[in-house]
């Protein structure tokens, strides 16, 4: 641009800037109003139904839709189990969340340079993700068999000795398995996302920063993390949404036992509504749980910058 | 020293770390690959052979008539119904969530409040919603047809690609755009020439699990659908008896239902190239 | 009838060296036990002397399935769920707690990992020779009979290895349970209301109920008296006698499943109790537990209502066993 372009080009652009603002503004509505259209089309009723059940009496056997005011979430708090479950979400949350993000990250660093044959292992590396839950606590639930599963034979060979591990019974053995399968499925996950966002690192960055001499790390935490701050976040909140949110693998697993020791708030939830038939109650707990994770997730953005 | 000597040392230690990264891919693909591995035979075994103490790692002949059975009962159907779904959801779903995801990160409209009012869409237990979503359905005449469930998807996955593109957005650097809105684009031109191909790496990894979480979803597809649209979950969950599971099918349906992913990530993976973004900025 | 039934192999019971031993060391005649205390015995002494090639014998201890073997040996062993007058759990009286801690130990005697075997486990561990006893439903004794198993529809069964080694008897204590059973109705909002009816009719009329129940792929077990006693039956297979008539015997003698009101919130509680039982906790405490659970639940059906409905299925002959 010369320096004639220039001088013109700033002179029109008082009322070019002032014409694109108001330009700006419409386009910014029209391109996401589509999106917020559907999501209100599909989640507005769904919500309001759950929030106007949620303070009546409804069971799947008695249609009492009078409004029994709060007794439905003054019920939540007396409910031992209901924390318990919570307090099981958690922990499973806690443990499989930094465990995939992790191994997710190493993995992607080590595919990320150019290797031959790396289109097949990226592949072949995505399809635990691709098994249907169900499927996949169901397949785990077989391979930890004491009688018909490969892991028992291979940690008896490992051993020297039979080993009968009940990982679906034993009380020191449920979340690890859980854990296990769990993590195998979706680490997947965490591994193609940061694959795609360090594909994105600024290379001549990189290069330069490695002609001044600098180490790994350095150039780690310095351009690398930054970069991908943001795909990490939220691939983190994403998956930890998900977590909370776990059903298929344990349901296949242990049904949530032994007893309810493996019980999380999406089991005794469809325990409530499905088994014991309790409507108004599981949308009281659904409530519950929506709250919980919006004040969550809202102190976690806060305390991340997620779009720097 | 010599400069042939440098090159050598040089040469030797990147391909000392080439032959660490093949073993260390290797061991991981091997772990992570074993139990999709044992489904895989079990879709080739005999009932005898699935249930056999010591376990059998290779089955003494392979039995495809589970597969033929599959074919011939017409199960595979439910593999076509769900491509459709997740296929169409996914488009839709990458194309507004994108844009969307654009206003978001590049005007922050609407704040944290809207963002954050997406994402809890992603906070709902499916449970929970499963039956209202029913009675909105069969209110509008969509209960069994292929638009409820493209809609429903759609809907279900625009959060998690909102937020996943806003956050590639925001890796691409704004000179790109500046530039070229400078030089007379029209913001969509922008947003469709310089931003969709700049975020292609991101673009690729999220529809991925959009079409897997499209694909995998069980409780809404049992419930909004009767016999026009089974999808490959459902069907899937039909060889669950109450006394025993027909494994071989469900193995054999299982490995099925991975192939158009897996066929998929294989052929787009030239998206995540490194490097193919990079130079435009400084140039 | 879909009434337990206990399958043994009678070639093992029958081998004089095992009856000689058997009878030195516990004083009386090896044979299909009739009380649980000679079930223990014979299987500790089975296992002892066969293990690891074959155990004792084996159940499906999944919670679901357990739950209604406690049922059973429960009410066998004298026990009440509930005293009729207050409505109060009894099920953690002394002879629950026995019966827990019973189950828990025989566990010992069986093939590892019997804790979570189903229906299909069980099965395959019998008829692959592994179990010397168990404890199932009747289509267990045409399987293991190779009955059937040719049939595409059954190719999930595994292959008996022991056909013509079985033998049938009634479980311990003599009072199977009677599996709630299977029901045709018609839908009220049906079209051919009479037509579905008249089908009903037709389908279990004695003629063709007696060719249903022995199509190999309808799980379908003898029903009525005259299937007991049905030539064409009894030539199924050499020991289709001794089956027929078991089951015969067990429809006198079985006992009906708990049939109150929201009786499957009941049962998940037991079912919760016995996978702590597996688990490892103390069985006295896993009973309290039970039984407070319980009466949670009546409460909130309310006391009145369900004790009338206990009444009700409590009167029947079948409730409890007349010992």
């Amino acid at each position: 641009m010369t320096a004639v372009d220039s001088g013109i080009s700033r002179r029109s652009h008082g009322l070019n800037h002032r014409l694109s603002l108001a330009a700006d503004r419409q386009f910014k509505y029209l391109i996401i109003a589509p999106a917020i259209l559907v999501l209100l089309l599909i989640g507005l009723f769904p919500l309001i139904y759950s929030l106007v059940v949620s303070f009546q009496g409804l069971t799947m056997t008695e249609e009492d839709t009078s409004f029994a005011g709060f007794t439905n979430y003054a019920r939540l708090f007396h409910d031992l189990r209901l924390w318990q479950a919570l307090a099981h979400t958690a922990i499973i949350t806690a443990v499989a969340l930094p465990l995939e993000l992790l191994l997710g990250l190493l993995m992607a660093q080590l595919f990320v340079d150019r290797m031959p044959g790396r289109q097949i292992f990226v592949a072949l590396l995505v399809l635990p993700t691709v098994i249907s839950p169900i499927v996949a606590g169901a397949n785990w639930a077989l391979l930890f068999d004491v009688r018909f599963g490969p892991i028992t034979q291979i940690l008896s060979f490992i051993a020297g000795q039979p080993v009968t591990i009940l990982w679906t019974l034993n009380p020191y053995f449920v979340y690890p398995g859980i854990l296990i399968c769990e993590i195998w499925q979706w680490t997947p996950f965490m591994f193609l996302l940061l694959l795609a966002a360090l594909s994105n690192v600024d290379q001549s960055q990189l290069e330069a920063s490695e002609i001044d001499g600098a180490s790994y790390w350095r150039k780690f935490f310095k351009i690398v993390l930054p970069a991908i701050w943001p795909v990490m976040t939220i691939a983190c909140l994403i998956r930890a949404l998900d977590l909370v949110r776990i059903f298929d693998i344990i349901w296949a697993l242990t049904q949530g036992g032994p007893g309810t020791m493996s019980e999380t708030i999406s089991i005794y939830t469809y325990v409530q509504g499905f088994s014991d038939f309790e409507t108004s109650y599981t949308a009281a707990i659904a409530f519950l749980v929506i709250v919980l994770l919006t004040a969550i997730v809202t102190f976690a953005l806060k305390r991340m910058e997620i779009v720097r | 020293m010599s400069v042939p000597a440098v090159a050598m040392r040089r040469w030797r230690r990147r391909h000392s770390w080439l032959a660490l990264r093949y073993l260390a891919a290797i061991c991981l693909t091997v772990i992570f690959l074993f139990p999709v591995y044992w489904l895989f035979m079990i879709s080739f075994k005999t009932p005898d052979e699935i249930y056999h103490s010591p376990p059998v790692w290779y089955p003494a002949s392979l039995q495809f008539a589970n597969y033929a059975v599959l074919f011939k009962d017409g199960d595979v159907i439910a593999i076509w119904h769900s491509l459709v779904l997740a296929g169409v959801s996914t488009v839709l779903a990458l194309f507004l969530g994108t844009i969307a995801a654009y206003s978001l990160a590049r005007f922050r409209t609407g704040g944290e409040n809207l963002a954050v009012w997406i994402i809890s869409q992603r906070m709902i237990p499916p449970i929970a919603v499963v039956f209202p979503i029913f009675l909105l359905y069969v209110w509008l005449g969509w209960v069994d047809s292929y638009i409820g469930l493209i809609l429903l998807y759609t809907a279900f996955n625009l959060p998690y690609v909102i937020w996943m593109m806003r956050g590639y957005i925001a890796d691409v650097p704004m000179e790109l755009e500046e530039s070229a809105l400078v030089d007379g684009c029209s913001r969509w031109r922008v947003l469709w020439r310089v931003v969709f191909p700049m975020v292609r790496a991101g673009l690729f990894a999220t529809a991925v699990f959009t079409f897997v979480f499209a694909w995998n979803d069980f409780i809404f597809a049992l419930v909004l659908t009767r016999t026009e649209v089974i999808t490959f979950p459902v069907q899937v969950t039909h060889y669950f008896g109450g006394q025993s599971n027909f494994w071989a099918k469900i193995a054999a349906m299982s490995v099925l239902g991975t192939l158009p992913v897996f066929v998929a990530v294989t052929v787009m993976q030239r998206f995540l190239v490194r490097g193919i973004s990079l130079g435009a900025v400084k140039g | 009838m879909d009434v337990f039934v206990l399958y043994y192999r009678k070639d093992i019971f029958g081998d004089p060296q095992n009856q000689s031993e058997f009878k030195a060391k516990y004083g009386y005649d090896l044979a299909a036990p009739k009380t649980w205390k000679q079930f223990d015995d014979i299987g500790n002494f089975l296992t002892d002397k066969y293990k690891p090639k074959m155990y004792g014998a084996g159940f499906f201890r999944q919670a679901p399935y357990a739950q209604f073997m406690f049922q059973e040996r429960f009410r066998n062993e004298g026990g009440k769920f509930f005293d009729p007058e207050t409505m109060k759990a009894t099920i953690n009286s002394d002879i629950g707690v026995k019966v827990l801690t019973e189950m828990r130990d025989e566990n010992k005697f069986m093939p590892p990992g019997v804790e979570t075997w189903g229906f299909v486990e069980n099965l395959a561990a019998f008829l692959s020779g592994t179990t010397a006893m168990t404890i199932s439903w009747p289509p267990y004794g045409r399987w293991a009979a190779g009955y059937g198993t040719d049939e595409k529809a059954l190719a999930w069964v595994p292959k008996s290895q022991i056909a013509g080694k079985v033998g049938y008897a009634l479980p311990p204590g003599g009072h199977p349970e009677l599996a709630a059973g299977f029901d045709l109705s018609v839908a009220s909002t049906s079209k051919n209301k009479e037509a579905a009816y008249l089908f009903i009719q037709w389908l279990n009329s004695k003629d063709i109920s007696t060719q249903r129940v022995q199509l190999p792929y309808t799980l379908r077990d003898p029903f009525r008296v005259s299937h007991y006693t049905d030539p064409v039956y009894l030539s199924r297979w050499p020991d289709a006698k001794d089956y027929l008539s078991t089951l015969h015997q067990a429809a006198e003698t079985g006992l009906l499943d708990l049939s109150i009101l929201q009786t499957d919130k009941y049962e998940e509680a037991l079912r919760q109790g016995i996978s702590s039982l597996w688990a490892g906790e103390d069985p006295k405490a896993i009973a309290d537990k039970i039984a407070a659970q319980w009466d949670e639940i009546t409460a909130k059906v309310g006391v009145e209502k369900q004790k009338a409905a206990y009444q009700g299925w409590a009167s029947k002959s079948g409730a409890y066993p007349q010992l």
